[in-house]
């Protein structure tokens, strides 16, 4: 497993980019922005501005703020963890796109494939090693840094709201969500990673075929099929089922990147509450492991089992000369 | 002892053209081999199915493995350099080390650092940011602190002055070779390898040409500076090459008795840039 270890720590090497800075920058940007913003307006509400959180206006608040809004702003204030993860998974999707398509390409391209294959490690060692990468390793990073974010902006509103009179620290240290989401978020991973696998098999299959372009043959060839199903249909009308292909082929290979689009896949999830202080992350939790009873999710896995076993015979055999 | 690489009926065929063409060789253990061959003679394509880098058709056996199937294991003996140096441009010299210590049984870190100890390679750089130069220096480094039992070097030195040439070499015959471990080396640089060279083999068009020991090339093939009353007695022996040098006339004979050539004029063994420039004529034309 010694070898799987050093595996994993080249592609962390290679990709730190995409999978530390990125997410992170976004991440200290956000940071920063937000808490001028909230400090700005807080000092603003002295001199007779307004300040929302979320629904509640707290001008002028110390006077009318009852028991009752103060756990709703800070269960407000501690389901922050949500939006602001969803911030960071989405800079993550675009870098599990862009990580799977040059995972088996970039280092053909350069021939350094030449000297990892000088090495005593076989393709399927390779090829797991970088699967494991995109899709355990890389969410990991913005569900953590989720928790830093969250903390820091819970501070700085728990600060302005204090600069406006109110005291809600307490209040959101006792809200469960603060504690809950990230964890209930990281038990979502499994699906994340069950959910991802075909997409990025996909792309990785390409990224060990493509001789150029790895970009357009692994986008190209799903849509420019879905435009030809399409314009067949239009003029033959003979039933071909096109919008069932964009649905369940071009939507779900893309939105395969992007974590949560599974709940919006299946009909009998549409209705998760996204409410402070209702346990919206239990509810995402419930709604995502409930996907498992899909066959289609299961039929996605095992093409992307056959598609991973394609991209480890194409590393293997694909000839550099 | 058994044959290291055992070829029989190798072939290499692309699309329209053969690259290897229905070879068959031995290279036993404890040898160095030179395989020489213009541009485009089937040398790294040959290497590549060695190292079970590409498909072949034929027989091929290294190490007792066969590369198409078992390359894995053979993985394990054998470390190579095939087709220029080329390491990874995002990667820190530290990373290099750390990752071969890690993933590979058989490397010796304290000798690669000895070897990079003699370059201006520090742990921090990275490999976009060294010259060609530098680039192969670690390479080398790095493979030569690998115990393989096969070490296949691909134009190794390309890029690197003639002073770390000279020193990469000497390292090589000096420390990594010995008695269990067979090299096969390529280079344009025919020269420079010469006097470290156990084994000979010239390829051209995709054919071995010729594949001998050394000794057995100095026995066969002879350089006679001709004098000038003896030049059509010479020619009659119909030597295989023949130039001009001061006025003389130098030829190049294979096969016929040294005893036999002293009485022409005077005898020296042929250097292998000559040999391979006298077997390769017309290769262009």
């Amino acid at each position: 497993m010694n070898t799987m270890k050093w595996l994993v720590k080249r592609e962390y090497w290679e990709n730190k980019g995409g999978i530390f800075w990125a997410p992170t920058i976004v991440a200290a940007a956000f940071t920063v922005l937000m808490s001028i913003a909230i400090l700005l307006s807080a000092a603003g509400v002295t001199k007779g501005g307004g300040m929302h959180i979320n629904g509640v206006n707290v001008h002028q608040l110390s006077g009318v703020m009852t028991e009752q809004h103060k756990i709703d702003a800070a269960n407000g204030i501690a389901m922050s963890y949500l939006p602001i993860t969803g911030l960071l998974l989405a800079v993550m999707a675009f870098v599990v796109f862009f990580y799977s398509l040059s995972s088996l390409y970039d280092d053909r391209r350069d021939k350094s494939v030449l000297f990892w294959k000088s090495m005593p490690i076989s393709d399927s060692q390779t090829v797991f090693s970088k699967l494991f990468t995109i899709l355990v390793v890389t969410p990991l990073v913005p569900l953590a840094l989720g928790v830093v974010v969250t903390l820091v902006f819970s501070l700085v509103a728990a600060a302005a709201m204090l600069i406006l009179g109110v005291n809600l620290f307490g209040y959101i240290l006792s809200s469960s969500d603060l504690y809950l989401l990230p964890i209930q978020l990281l038990a979502c991973l499994p699906i994340f990673i069950i959910w991802a696998f075909p997409s990025v098999a996909w792309f990785m299959m390409v990224s060990a075929w493509a001789r150029r372009f790895p970009i357009l043959w692994a986008v190209g060839i799903p849509v420019i099929l879905g435009v030809l199903l399409s314009i067949s249909e239009g003029m033959t009308g003979v039933g071909i089922p096109h919008e069932w292909y964009w649905e369940n082929i071009v939507g779900r290979l893309f939105g395969g990147f992007i974590p949560g689009t599974w709940l919006a896949f299946f009909d009998s999830n549409s209705n998760v509450d996204i409410e402070p202080g209702k346990h919206s992350g239990l509810e995402i939790l419930k709604a995502s492991w409930a996907i498992l009873g899909y066959a289609k999710v299961w039929i996605a896995v095992g093409i992307g089992a056959a598609m991973t076993y394609a991209a480890i015979r194409l590393r293997r055999y694909r000839d550099e000369g | 002892m058994s044959a290291v690489i055992s070829a029989r009926n190798l072939s290499k065929r692309y699309a329209n053209t053969v690259a290897v063409d229905n070879v068959s060789f031995d290279i036993p253990a404890g040898r160095i081999v030179g395989l020489i061959g213009p541009n485009g003679s089937g040398k790294t394509t040959a290497l590549k199915a060695i190292l079970g880098l590409s498909t072949f058709d034929g027989e091929l056996n290294v190490l007792g493995f066969n590369p198409q199937t078992q390359r894995d294991e053979l993985m394990k003996e054998v470390c190579f350099i095939a087709d220029v140096a080329v390491l990874p441009r995002w990667i820190k010299v530290r990373e290099a080390i750390d990752f071969v210590a890690g993933t590979h049984p058989k490397f010796n870190r304290a000798k690669c650092e000895a070897y990079l100890a003699h370059t201006k390679l520090k742990p921090d750089m990275k490999v976009k940011q060294m010259s060609k130069g530098m680039v192969v220096q670690l390479h080398l480094a790095l493979v030569m602190a690998i115990d393989a039992k096969l070490l296949v070097l691909d134009e190794p030195t390309l890029g690197l002055d003639i002073l770390y040439r000279k020193q990469f070499y000497q390292n090589l015959l000096e420390d990594y070779f010995d008695e269990n471990k067979t090299i096969i080396v390529t280079t344009h640089q025919v020269e420079e390898i010469e006097h470290i060279l156990t084994d000979l083999m010239f390829i051209r068009d995709g054919r071995i040409v010729l594949s001998a020991t050394m000794d057995e090339v100095a026995d066969r093939f002879v350089e006679v500076m001709v004098s000038q009353e003896h030049y059509a007695a010479a020619k009659a022996l119909n030597p295989i090459d023949e130039r001009q040098v001061f006025g003389k006339s130098v030829m190049l004979f294979d096969g016929v008795p040294r005893s036999q050539l002293n009485q022409l004029g005077d005898t020296r063994n042929v250097g292998i840039a000559d040999l391979f420039v006298a077997t390769m004529k017309g290769t262009y034309a």
